[in-house]
């Protein structure tokens, strides 16, 4: 008899559930909103700064190509260039972004003469070294002008620059011109892009 | 548990061929140029002629034992690069050789067999300017005490000048 009754129970439970019957268990529910997640910034700028404020390439031959017109500032143009001439000029990197950076590759772009021969064979001649201008053991680059022709070239010290709103680093580009170069280097004329890239720190 | 070893070791796999395939990563980057760089290489360049006209400073026929001759050379810096500059005379120390003297740049008589094939420093040495000039005057004589068996030779030879950057030892 009692067998009878819960297999009846049964019976009448599942056709409650078959029939799509809802089922009133207490629940909750609360939401945390406004979660924001805001992507950080990695952004560097680069001027020339040997104690002058006026923006510009860090090598020029003349006052005038040094874009010196303001004649309170004194100019640092190199002259002419010869083998064994040996320059030095600074660049500023300041970190711009919201977020810690270091420097990690240097590059350069040669124009202005025309034969790709002769430029190549121009910045073979030419030996760069940057380092940081407070820490010349910190270098970043010992080589050749040809080595960063062919896009980022990855530096040897990658130094931090931190997101401090005017966080600056003093980089140094020691330029010589190799006691080696050849007459057919004569009367050149050509122009450089040196780039400085960063990556997040 | 044995399910959750499965899915683990999927998920490393996917990992490893990631990598192997170089799949990249975005890091954040920027790029800064410092742009219009001029290396402006200079010039070295020298010409030397004859003020007087002609090529060579010396043409000069019928010698007589005792005969003085005068000859100038002009050396114009023509480069944009100062310059140290050296000369010297080039030719066989031999036949109507052996009984000339020179007197260059007002340094004094000395045997032309001497000084044959043997640099001097025009200037002393010292740089000469873009664009400068400077004159090279030069005596050549024939040795009063040459004897007959110099007569109907000649000596033919070349002055020969080198030049190089002004912060190079010559």
């Amino acid at each position: 008899m009692r067998k009878l009754l819960f297999m009846t129970a049964l019976v009448c439970l599942a056709a409650f559930l078959m029939g799509g019957a809802t089922l009133a268990w207490f629940t909750s529910q609360d939401t945390n909103e406004g979660n924001e997640f805001i992507a950080g910034t990695v952004k560097i700028t680069a001027e020339r700064n040997l104690g002058d404020p006026i923006p510009g390439p860090m090598f020029y031959t003349t006052r005038e190509q040094g874009n010196f017109s303001d004649p309170s500032w004194p100019d640092h143009a190199t002259g002419q260039w010869y083998p064994g001439k040996t320059e030095t000029r600074q660049l500023v990197v300041y970190n711009q972004g919201s977020l810690h950076v270091k420097l990690n590759g240097l590059s350069a772009e040669v124009t202005g003469i025309d034969d790709p021969a002769l430029a190549q064979a121009w910045a073979e001649k030419m030996n760069v070294k940057v380092f940081v201008s407070s820490s010349p053991g910190s270098v970043l680059f010992d080589g050749t002008l040809d080595q960063l022709l062919e896009g980022q070239y990855p530096t040897a010290a990658q130094p931090f620059l931190g997101a401090q709103n005017g966080s600056n680093l003093h980089l140094s580009f020691e330029v010589e011109m190799d006691t080696s170069a050849g007459n057919a280097l004569q009367g050149l004329e050509p122009v450089v892009a040196f780039s400085v890239y960063a990556i997040q720190a | 548990m044995m399910r959750w070893k499965i899915v683990s070791s999927l998920m490393v796999l996917a990992l490893a061929a990631a990598l192997i395939s170089g799949a990249t990563f975005a890091w954040f980057t920027s790029q800064a140029t410092n742009a219009n760089n001029l290396f402006q290489a200079g010039t070295l360049t020298i010409n030397v002629s004859n003020p007087n006209g002609g090529g060579a400073a010396f043409n000069v026929g019928n010698m007589a034992p005792g005969d003085v001759v005068s000859g100038t050379l002009n050396l114009v810096n023509t480069g944009s690069l100062p310059c140290k500059v050296r000369a010297r005379v080039v030719g066989e120390a031999s036949g109507l050789a052996n009984v000339l003297e020179v007197n260059f740049n007002n340094q004094g008589w000395q045997p032309l067999t001497s000084v044959l094939n043997t640099w001097f420093l025009v200037e002393n040495g010292n740089a000469i300017a873009s664009g400068a000039t400077v004159s090279l005057p030069a005596q050549v004589r024939m040795m009063a005490s040459a004897g007959n068996e110099h007569q109907n030779q000649t000596w033919s030879g070349d002055i020969e000048f080198e030049a190089i950057q002004d912060n190079t030892s010559l």
